[in-house]
């Protein structure tokens, strides 16, 4: 079912890395840190545009997918690329995912998500760090917070603390069945920021967030 | 409603011009630095303003209403789908809604429908930003798309294709009849013609 193929086509085409992308706190663009973190040639297994796969999907190695998938995807340590032929309709739980397909769902990352410019998304994204290119097609809602109990829940403490990023849970737009612990996280975020105490861990989690 | 062709030195005819927004930048520096809000932007995804927000904790709702115009959605101007993902417990509500370009595409009525759904979903203290057309007596046939350059910046997008018709050019009291739930707080005009708002929630007694 799975073929090792050389590296993903948008990966080698190096007009395609000179796209502008926005990524916080000025970091390189995403594009551009991709080269060295994205599947290379020979290490990712890829489902192929002929394949559709309905189900539960995990894994303990790097995935591209340009074929159809629904349901579930893990791959908690790994990379997940969505190519540009790629479609889910699926959760994804991955330690970084790259899109430039087509998403219904939700995408759950415990380092980052790079949103390329053809990608179309309708779902939650959930990562300490985004990255968005302009013109990519985005519905639902954007967390970056590591801190909070979301993605504690998805990802255990190492995750988050990993990053140190500002936080976020994947909650809005209608898809996730959304967290019983926003009201309380944001109550007591909003007790602390009376105090000045959270606008200064936002600080710190800027500057730890921007380490590629 | 008659049309005519874009004029050269409107919005969406010059080349990624730049305009400043003040009340922008001070919602962002007041809100977005405070610990965990809840924005929700009416328009499109926006790269630029994602840095801004992970200043503090903020989670960003992306309703994209100009995509369900152009896709012909009847209830293009509700953002109802972003909604529905913020009613995971008591206490998580709007505390900043986004609303660049969209008011001037609305009849009252639709206004009005919109302001109630946010006031719905929005907490106490939430604030409104706009930015409508108010000079021009004409104005592209669709919302413009703006990027958020800097906190205090934005930059139009050129839509050379655009048919103008013309601008029903709401004034403050205008909008606030129309949008009962809100009132304006603070507004700036803009040198290309726009005005900046800034809404709060009317106080229900008030209303």
């Amino acid at each position: 079912m799975f073929n090792k193929r050389d590296q993903i086509e948008s990966e080698s085409d190096p007009q395609k890395q000179q796209e502008s992308s926005r990524e916080f706190q000025h970091q390189p663009s995403a594009a551009a840190r991709e080269t060295t973190s994205a599947p290379t040639r020979g290490q990712a297994a890829i489902i192929g545009p002929s394949i559709s796969i309905n189900g539960q999907l995990s894994g303990d190695e790097d995935l591209i997918i340009e074929g159809r998938v629904k349901g579930t995807v893990q791959l908690k340590k790994h990379t997940l690329t969505v190519g540009s032929q790629g479609t889910l309709d699926a959760e994804v739980y991955a330690n970084t995912i790259l899109v430039d397909g087509t998403v219904n769902g939700d995408l759950y990352a415990s380092e980052r998500i790079s949103i390329r410019k053809s990608a179309k998304i309708d779902g939650n994204i959930l990562a300490p760090r985004i990255s968005l290119e302009d013109g990519a097609r985005f519905r639902g809602s954007i967390d970056m917070d590591a801190e909070s109990e979301a993605f504690r829940k998805v990802f255990g403490s190492q995750a988050g603390s990993k990053s140190a990023g500002p936080t976020a849970v994947a909650t809005g737009g209608g898809k996730s069945s959304g967290s019983p612990d926003k009201a309380a996280e944001k109550s007591e975020s909003r007790a602390e920021s009376r105090g000045g105490q959270r606008e200064l861990s936002g600080q710190t989690g800027k500057a730890g967030g921007s380490a590629a | 409603m008659s049309q005519g062709v874009l004029a050269a030195d409107s919005p969406a005819a010059t080349a990624r011009e730049r305009i400043r927004v003040p009340l922008l930048a001070q919602t962002i520096a007041e809100r977005a630095t405070s610990g965990r809000q809840v924005w929700l932007d009416l328009g499109h995804v926006q790269p630029g303003l994602l840095p801004l927000l992970q200043r503090g904790r903020t989670r960003l709702l992306v309703a994209d209403l100009a995509a369900g115009r152009a896709a012909g959605c009847a209830d293009w101007h509700l953002p109802d789908a972003a909604l529905s993902g913020t009613g995971a417990g008591p206490g998580e509500h709007i505390d900043c809604v986004l609303c660049w370009d969209l008011l001037n595409y609305l009849a009252p009525d639709e206004m009005g429908e919109l302001a109630a759904r946010l006031a719905g979903n929005a907490d106490p203290d939430c604030v409104v930003h706009a930015l409508i057309q108010y000079s021009g007596r004409e104005m592209p046939d669709r919302p413009l798309r703006l990027r958020v350059v800097e906190s205090a910046e934005l930059e139009i997008e050129p839509e050379p294709d655009a048919v103008m018709i013309p601008s029903p050019r709401y004034s403050p009291k205008g909008l606030e009849k129309a949008m009962p739930e809100l009132v304006v707080d603070r507004t700036m005009l803009l040198n290309n013609g726009m005005q900046e708002f800034l809404f709060r929630l009317r106080p229900p007694h008030g209303r």
